[in-house]
């Protein structure tokens, strides 16, 4: 049966597990993407234009 | 077309949020007593060490580790309520989407200062930003909690928008002009135009389908923080979806004591948070009652049949050892709670048996909370087993006539029911992430046993996060409304177009 | 590379503590009041303790009784649950299979305290103490690795501590091997307990040696862990009694 850990694919995934400050890198990504992601709709939204500039003060009913 | 938005709902819902009155400073000044003490405790405590707390070895986790459990497993609110039933498009969630939503973020926030709390170091939480490891289920729960709180948060500004720019238009002159700058800040500028509401649409329901996920992930690393190890108790399997469903149970729980304080502390909400929110969310709240039953069933039926050498001692400390009270306590208050509200959907008949006698039932409830302290506390004069057995069917005898004589009582009174059924709920789910702390950690396998009850500091600390909390939270909704104004206008223009 | 590993044989142990106390003196672990230590927070790298532990460790009746006694360092495991869980590598396992301990980087998360199976880790619950004159007895021994403590000297507050098979012994023996321009030898490096123990009970050496006296005693038909099957592979061996 073939250990895993004798394969480099899996050698990288420990690698990447174990070292210190990978962890907090990935994490850093995560978080990053997703306050960059939020940031981005936020800027979607806001910055929508309508031919009619009628104030609505609840979703328009479908 | 009638207006949506009455004169009325002003009144109700903006006005209060620019009276800073007696009965505001009150609550606050009442929550800072509460809350300062341990906060002065805690200063001692990063001073002098964690041997302020009753933490020893091996009970190296204590009283501060069960309240991060136990507020996380509450931050589950939000997620259920807002974005499930969202996605599911269901009516009758429109009034109390704002708290639950805030609730999550809240409770994650006061989470988090627990684990600050428990850290030997705190002043080296850097070094879980410079040396962070993959594989420690500590970084998976950072990452887990951060990820939440930020998409939480997100999917609460997102809703709180349209809102903020409500108040912008609406505040009245005399206001702060910091107050004004406030609000015309955080709108971003939005004019509420159809494009702009098509895409915050978008926008929520897909953060909505976002945090399904995220949100039973969180629960589901902080459940491996304790089944990845070896130790008896813990290294059971069954322990995620365990702490989903107690998540979402508790959740739910506080999401209801929200509710009625917040309509208890402005009487106006009562109009739009009416008796069909305590009715509908009443049946799912009975259907996690069995869920969580058959979970915590599972989990103990399967070890205690087991009886294997190096996990009994921790079951056997559950079922009959030092930690029976907190196990069937738990369970003694969640039958309790399925009782009052399964007693709320079944239609009252008056009746003149005085079995059913709300009188009795005090009585009753009384006698069997003594017969439980007298077994609890384990007396040298009551090691006679005869004399325990009849105790114990003596609760059962009180335990379940309580039930029946204070059933007319929950069943007319609605909310007072299901405030003290989810007051149930949350102490029993605390007592629930205690049994699956402290046993496993005082019978370790190869030191002594030792006990563990949390020291003043620890107490202190435990009321002092909750005063926080509810501090945020009237702070918080003295600022933006607690109603959502714009979903509850859309629900009105939805029931008036079907009605036309 | 070495594996260190260290054998007990519980036959000649007689439980004197001797093992326990020089472990204290050569790693400066605080020693604690009569209260503290009744409620379990008595640091000893090295405990010396009934087992099994839960059963009343006496059989017969007096004068005839029959006592059995462990004595504990650390396990050294070869899957360490320790090591996985430190959220900051804070304990890791180097090359020569001693689990380290760097206490200029522990956050004082007690994860680890609490995935270890045996009960070999501590806390400074206080910063450290000495009673008296204990504190001029201080060993002045100091392990930097990277400019981390790891080794002997007092360590501070909240963080945690464990035996490291006295490895600022082994890094003594390297270097003065170095400074006398020779080989290391493997027999220059024995922690402390092994140097004092009264029976000549304790052995230590490179497992990974077919010659050396520990790799042969693992072959042994008495040779034990403690709780096989915990999944942490435990490397400390134990020679079992009869």
């Amino acid at each position: 049966m073939n250990f895993p850990m004798d394969q480099p694919l899996f050698q990288f995934f420990y690698w990447l597990v174990n070292t210190p400050g990978i962890g907090s890198a990935v994490i850093g990504l995560l978080v990053g993407a997703a306050v960059t992601s939020f940031a981005l709709t936020l800027r979607w939204i806001t910055s929508a234009k309508s031919e009619n500039e009628e104030a609505l003060p609840f979703p328009p009913q479908h | 077309m009638q207006p949506i938005l009455t004169a009325q709902d002003r009144e109700n819902l903006v006005s209060p949020l620019f009276k800073f009155d007696r009965q505001f400073w009150m609550t606050i000044a009442a929550l800072l007593v509460v809350t300062l003490p341990g906060l002065a405790l805690y200063v001692r405590q990063l001073f002098l060490g964690l041997g302020v707390t009753d933490l020893n070895r091996p009970v190296f986790w204590g009283a501060y580790l069960v309240n991060f459990i136990f507020l996380i497993g509450i931050s589950m609110a939000g997620t259920v309520i807002s974005a499930v039933l969202h996605l599911l498009k269901i009516e009758w969630r429109r009034p109390i989407t704002r708290i639950a939503e805030s609730l999550t973020v809240f409770g994650l926030m006061t989470a988090g200062l627990q684990i600050i709390m428990d850290m030997g170091r705190p002043d080296r939480l850097v070094n879980t930003l410079l040396y962070g490891r993959l594989q420690a289920p500590l970084m998976w729960d950072i990452a887990s909690l951060t990820l939440y709180l930020l998409t939480a948060s997100f999917a609460l500004y997102l809703q709180l928008l349209p809102d903020i720019a409500f108040m912008r238009d609406s505040t009245p002159e005399n206001a702060p002009t910091w107050r004004k700058k406030l609000y015309s800040t955080l709108s971003l500028g939005w004019r509420g135009n159809k494009e702009q509401w098509t895409r915050l649409e978008k926008a929520i329901t897909t953060v909505s389908i976002f945090l399904i996920p995220i949100g039973i992930s969180l629960h589901t690393v902080t459940s491996w923080l304790f089944s990845t190890t070896v130790q008896p108790g813990w290294k059971s399997t069954i322990l995620g979806p365990y702490f989903v469903v107690g998540a979402i149970y508790s959740g739910m729980g506080l999401l209801f004591i929200a509710v009625a304080f917040a309509t208890q502390y402005n009487h106006h909400l009562k109009s739009y948070i009416t008796d069909t929110f305590y009715k509908n969310l009443g049946w799912i709240f009975i259907v996690m009652s069995f869920v969580w039953f058959y979970f915590t069933l599972n989990e103990t039926l399967v070890v205690a049949t087991e009886q294997e050498t190096l996990e009994f001692p921790v079951m056997a400390a559950k079922l009959f050892g030092e930690f029976a009270p907190a196990f069937w306590g738990m369970n003694l208050l969640m039958i309790a709670t399925t009782w009052i509200l399964i007693a709320l959907k079944v239609p009252s008949k008056p009746t003149r048996n005085p079995l059913f006698k709300t009188a009795t039932g005090l009585v009753m409830t009384v006698l069997a909370v003594v017969v439980f302290v007298l077994l609890a506390l384990s007396l040298p004069a009551i090691t006679n087993s005869i004399l325990q057995t009849v105790l114990l069917a003596a609760f059962i005898v009180f335990f379940i006539l309580a039930l029946l004589g204070l059933t007319g009582w929950f069943q007319a009174h609605l909310i007072p029911s299901t405030v003290i059924a989810s007051a149930f709920v949350l102490f029993g789910m605390w007592l629930e992430r205690w049994n699956i702390l402290m046993p496993t950690l005082t019978h370790a396998r190869i030191i002594p046993y030792t006990t563990y009850f949390p020291t003043v500091t620890e107490v202190a600390l435990t009321i002092s996060t909750f005063g926080i909390l509810t501090l945020i939270f009237v702070v918080f909704y003295k600022f933006f409304p607690s109603i959502s104004i714009w979903e509850v206008e859309a629900g009105r223009a939805l029931q008036h177009g079907s009605g036309d | 590379m070495a594996n260190w590993c260290m054998v007990i044989d519980l036959e000649k142990c007689v439980a004197c503590q001797g093992c326990s106390v020089a472990c204290r003196m050569e790693n400066n672990t605080p020693v604690v009041s009569p209260e503290e230590a009744k409620n379990g927070r008595a640091i000893r790298w090295n405990d010396v303790f009934p087992l099994p532990v839960h059963i009343a460790p006496e059989q017969g009746e007096y004068p005839n009784v029959k006592t059995h006694y462990a004595t504990r360092p650390c396990m050294h495991c070869e899957n360490a649950p320790c090591v996985k869980t430190c959220p900051v590598q804070a304990t890791y396992i180097d090359e020569e299979g001693i689990v380290r301990q760097n206490y200029d980087r522990c956050i004082g998360c007690r994860f680890c305290t609490v995935s270890c199976p045996y009960g070999v880790r501590y806390f400074n619950w206080y910063a450290p103490q000495w009673e008296g004159t204990l504190e001029n007895h201080l060993n002045p021994d100091e392990l930097s690795v990277n400019g981390s403590l790891e080794g002997p000297a007092v360590r501070p507050v909240g963080v945690v501590e464990k035996c490291t098979y006295c490895v600022h012994r082994l890094v003594k023996a390297r270097e003065r091997a170095a400074a006398e321009g020779r080989d290391f030898r493997a027999d220059e490096y024995v922690p402390a307990c092994v140097q004092t123990c009264t029976g000549k009970a304790r052995y230590f050496g490179d497992l990974d040696d077919p010659d050396s006296t520990v790799s042969q005693l693992s072959k042994s038909l008495r040779a034990t862990h403690l709780l096989e099957d915990s999944g942490a592979h435990p490397k400390t061996l134990y020679l079992a009694e009869g």
